[in-house]
């Protein structure tokens, strides 16, 4: 087989492997989708919050940017340390990359809603709440949506270095060892660790 | 004041939701909850179809959750997981390496003695069951081309007696310095060395020998470019190369709280020849078939060992 064209080996690989790949086609996705969905349960509220105590939003943002400067790979080494091996590691790194795009486009979101239009809005007698859910949330709702699509773009990449917290996930195609003879071998030496 | 009460309400309840998303697992994402049955395997192609191999047993024979924890970096990594309950079963574990690396000993040539050696130290020490072998074990062996054998007369190492010191031979890095059982302690135990020695990346031993740029190398038994290149293995007859039977280890932990798997792993005990395994490692390697549809095809074949083991 291996010395049989690219494109033949490539529609061999797919028809022998076509169920595998999308199964881990779904893992990559789901965790991905988890730690977003997380972050954003968590990170809406306070961005939300912080928009109406614009003295904490320098401390919160400040935080969330902390966070992203980690590099990947250590975050993931880090948490390893408190949950293990396994898919729970990779979520939560996720999630937390995931806050400072959703807090952040949260909060301008919510900032920039104008004065005039929350001002009529408590001139017709709205509460607090109302003023949020009617006025506020659906005019910033295009930039707090456009975060949470950042958020999944890298989430996407974080999730690909899960494979080695043994998460599984798409990458996990290209780093094993049976790989190794086509295109695993541009990306991992895996032989060396044999035994 | 009653705001911020409301808003810290909001957010207890927040922590409270997540900690039970999380206690009770993604759905759709095995290996989040804690009744799951997880598999540490490494990176070789063997460990992943063992793996797979395992799970597809546990799910055919029981109600059980799977994951497996795939892709990790060594031996040692993988027995890390099981020490720290971070994983249930370790795919393959050979005899020989847990012998000198886990638990720190003088390689054993006697097989059996280091088996039951390994076997009782890893219950009484680290409280993990060692189950008997899969049949197959992966370990170092000479081979050659089937033409050259013929023309030499090959079949145990000491035939190469004669023509050693003619001949170039391949062989892995970390062998020539290797205490115990590597290349000094050869020349002792089989009395002559090679006029060559090429230390070389251990993928590529088996491309070197088939395309003659080799005389003879040292390779793993189970790999499956044995199979493809069709190269004769010496038989290691003063038994210097010491056993790397495989074996599942599982914590005893894992078979108390589920005491069904033990039956279910028994049923692979012996079930996997050295032949085999070239096979399946054969399938994988040259093939393009991962792994996973390995282990399947190979259960279904079998129809998953209904009505045998105990």
């Amino acid at each position: 087989m291996q010395n049989a064209g690219l494109l033949e080996q490539f529609v061999h690989y797919y028809q022998q492997n076509g169920v595998y790949v999308l199964s881990q086609f779904n893992r990559h996705f789901l965790i991905s989708i988890y730690g977003v969905l997380l972050a954003a349960i968590v990170g809406i509220p306070i961005g939300i919050f912080i928009a109406h105590h614009h003295r904490l939003s320098g401390l919160v943002v400040g935080i969330a940017n902390v966070i992203q400067t980690v590099p990947s790979l250590a975050m993931l080494s880090i948490i390893m340390i408190g949950l293990g091996l396994g898919v729970n590691t990779v979520i939560v790194t996720v999630f937390l990359y995931a806050l400072l795009p959703i807090i952040k486009n949260t909060y301008t979101g919510m900032r920039n809603v104008n004065a005039s239009v929350l001002d009529s809005g408590k001139g017709m007698g709205m509460t607090g709440f109302q003023l949020l859910r009617m006025v506020e949330l659906p005019l910033s709702l295009s930039v707090i949506m456009a975060g949470i699509r950042n958020a999944l773009v890298l989430a996407i990449g974080i999730t690909a270095i899960g494979t080695f917290v043994g998460a599984g996930g798409w990458v996990i195609l290209l780093s094993g060892e049976p790989m190794q003879p086509t295109v695993g071998r541009l990306f991992w030496p895996a032989h060396c660790q044999r035994l | 004041m009653k705001k911020i009460k409301r808003w810290l309400l909001a957010a207890a309840m927040l922590v409270l939701g997540v900690v039970g998303l999380s206690g009770c697992g993604f759905p759709g994402l095995a290996g989040t909850s804690s009744d799951t049955i997880r598999i540490a395997s490494q990176n070789t192609t063997e460990q992943q179809i063992m793996a797979y191999m395992l799970q597809d047993m546990i799910q055919h024979d029981s109600k059980l959750k799977t994951t497996i924890i795939n892709n990790l970096g060594s031996g040692t990594v993988s027995f890390n997981a099981l020490k720290n309950n971070q994983a249930d079963i370790s795919a393959i574990r050979y005899v020989g390496t847990d012998l000198t690396t886990i638990l720190g000993e003088q390689a054993d040539r006697n097989p059996e003695r280091a088996e039951k050696t390994v076997k009782s130290q890893f219950n009484k020490k680290y409280g993990m069951t060692y189950f008997p072998s899969y049949g197959f074990s992966d370990t170092y062996a000479f081979m050659v081309t089937q033409k050259k054998a013929k023309q030499l007369h090959l079949n145990n190492v000491s035939d190469l007696k004669k023509t050693a010191g003619k001949m170039s031979v391949g062989i892995d890095q970390i062998w020539l310095n290797r205490k115990g059982d590597g290349y000094d302690g050869f020349k002792q135990t089989y009395g002559f060395k090679f006029g060559k020695v090429f230390p070389m990346q251990i993928g590529l031993v088996y491309d070197a020998v088939a395309a003659g740029k080799m005389d003879a190398v040292l390779g793993y038994s189970t790999d499956g470019r044995i199979g493809s290149y069709h190269l004769k293995l010496l038989k290691d007859n003063k038994h210097y190369f010491p056993p790397y039977n495989a074996s599942a280890v599982v914590t005893n932990k894992a078979l108390k709280q589920h005491p069904e798997l033990k039956s279910i792993i028994a049923k692979l005990n012996g079930k996997i020849s050295l032949k085999t395994m070239q096979k399946l490692n054969y399938q994988a390697d040259n093939n393009l078939v991962e792994p996973e549809v390995v282990a399947k095809q190979f259960l279904e074949q079998h129809h998953y060992f209904e009505g045998s083991g105990d």
